[in-house]
């Protein structure tokens, strides 16, 4: 889809690169990604293209700020309570500003979920809906009734609802994560294989709901390794071959 | 957001210890509700700041300042001693490594929790005494262990005491030193959960002094990595665990499975 004329990004980077260094292994230097520069507009969904190793994983963690960039910036329209829209750059923002950016605007869905031992898989995925709402009851149950249409959704068994995920297999796991992740609306939501694990009809939800948040307004960038579910999902595709580092810093 | 004022500004806190600098021009701000890992090996300096910082051992130099309540910011170290320790009571808390240095062994587990409400004035024995078992619910104890004295606890039952001792006046700032450390894996899972949830669930802002990264990487928004006495490196938590800038942090990151 083309936004409109006077359509503002809700996302841009520019100049943004990012080499390891290693320096317990003699300081070797991995060079992964270089120019990478691109614009995203809200209600897109850019499928991150490129081989096994390209740096797609890298990209994602750049623009949520889990990676720090060596240069170039991600600025992302934040509205801080203050000022709506203002632009916030995750290569430089301060931590208060990046927790703030991923309380409200930048939902992550890694390919690993990180569980807090005890905690079940209920309260997991309402957590997002509860930052800042104190313990107020109302707000619980109300972040509960949404979670439990999402856990349904993602046909995770009533039995494993109060079970912490830590047990739970591969692709449970994962959906307890997707299910995370869309339980609210984010401006921007970055997804790493989410459907990696996921049998036939988990994967059509999964699909439902990437076209359910991009209508309402979602930018949403992911790595879709199954070309079927690209198709269905992806606006554009964005070809990480133009931002590999050139043969100057091999 | 950013524009709030910090809770605590730590400005070039330094201790000797005889000609060795043990804490070297440490800085650092923190937020209300905010928690802040410090990690690092053992000798790093890591106990030495947590004491400089919650005004237990006045450091050779620096400031520490901390937004009370009612006064704005104020340097801890030119409070006079009296003001100190009515804050180090009521709005501070220090969770010790070994419970034995934060309990009093000797009266009961209601009496230790109360105690930090008498300092508040409280004088009522019946309100003192539900709010202690309410507290020891809180820290998931038996209340009906109320009566007993420390000495008959576990020690991970005893950490559960020592940290509602200090929460039980609602302190907005909590310090802690190792606060699992010396406990069997599966009591320490049990009690990070816990700390997670009171920290989360209360807005505490906490400094937790660590040399195990999982520690970390469950509890706290943001680590500093220090190494003989100077911080080498801070950052988000995810960030300084998944992407360490500095050698001596890959060094650790990499030393440990998975953090
Ligand atoms: N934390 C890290 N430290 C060092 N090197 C890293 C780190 N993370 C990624 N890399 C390196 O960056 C390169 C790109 O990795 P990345 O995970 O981004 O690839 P990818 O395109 O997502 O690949 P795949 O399709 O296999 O998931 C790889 O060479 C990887 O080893
Ligand atoms: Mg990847």
């Amino acid at each position: 889809m083309m936004p409109g004329v006077g359509v503002k990004p809700v996302l841009r980077a520019s100049g943004l690169s990012k080499r390891f260094v290693l320096h317990n292994q003699g300081g070797v230097e991995l060079p992964v990604l270089e120019g990478v520069a691109f614009e995203a507009f809200p209600g897109e969904c850019i499928a991150l293209d490129g081989p096994s190793g390209a740096g797609k994983s890298t990209l994602l963690k750049l623009i949520y700020a889990n990676y720090r960039a060596s240069t170039g910036s991600v600025h992302v329209r934040h509205d801080d309570g203050v000022q709506a829209g203002a632009e916030v750059d995750m290569t430089r923002a301060s931590a208060q500003t990046l927790l703030a950016v991923r309380r409200s605007t930048i939902g992550y869905v890694s390919q690993f979920l990180r569980t807090v031992p005890r905690v079940g898989s209920l309260d997991v995925v309402a957590e997002p809906l509860l930052a800042g709402t104190g313990a107020d009851p109302e707000a619980l149950r109300d972040a509960h009734r949404q979670a439990q249409d999402l856990l349904l959704r993602l046909r995770i068994p009533q039995r494993l609802w109060h079970v912490a995920p830590a047990t739970f297999s591969g692709g449970e796991q994962q959906r307890i994560n997707l299910a995370r992740s869309f339980v609210r609306d984010w401006p921007v939501l970055l997804l790493d294989e989410p459907t990696a694990s996921l049998d036939a009809s988990n994967s059509a939800t999964v699909v439902a709901l990437i076209n359910e948040v991009r209508k309402r307004g979602t930018t949403v960038i992911g790595i879709f390794h199954d070309a079927h579910i690209r198709e269905q999902v992806a606006t554009r595709v964005l070809d990480m071959g133009c931002f590999q580092p050139g043969p100057r810093s091999r | 957001m950013t524009d709030n004022p910090p809770l605590l500004r730590v400005q070039g806190v330094t201790m000797h210890y005889g000609a060795r600098r043990a804490v070297d021009d440490v800085s650092f701000d923190l937020w209300p509700g905010e928690v802040l890992a410090v990690v690092g090996e053992s000798g790093s300096g890591k106990t030495t700041l947590l004491n400089a910082v919650a005004a237990r051992v006045k450091p050779d130099a620096g400031r520490v300042g901390f937004m009370t309540r009612h006064d704005g910011m104020v340097d801890v170290y030119s409070m006079s001693e009296a003001q100190r320790r009515l804050l180090a009571r009521t709005d501070w808390g220090y969770v010790h490594q070994d419970a034995v240095q934060g309990l009093r062994m000797n009266v009961s587990a209601g009496a230790n929790v109360g105690e930090r409400l008498m300092a508040l004035g409280e004088r009522h024995y019946g309100r003192i005494r539900t709010e202690a078992a309410n507290w020891l619910q809180r820290v998931e104890m038996d209340a009906g262990r109320i009566d007993d004295t420390p000495a008959t606890f576990s020690g991970g039952m005893r950490q559960r005491l020592q940290i509602a001792r200090n929460l039980v006046t609602r302190p907005r700032l909590v310090f802690m030193d190792e606060p699992t450390s010396g406990l069997d894996v599966s009591v320490q899972a049990k009690l990070l959960d816990l700390l997670r949830t009171l920290t989360r669930g209360l807005s505490l802002a906490a400094i937790v002094v660590t040399h195990d990264l999982a520690v970390a990487r469950l509890l706290a928004h943001r680590m500093m990595v220090m190494k003989e006495g100077r911080v080498v490196e801070t950052g988000l938590t995810d960030q300084v665990l998944d992407d360490p800038q500095h050698p001596y942090t890959q060094l650790l990151v990499s030393s440990v499975l998975q953090p």
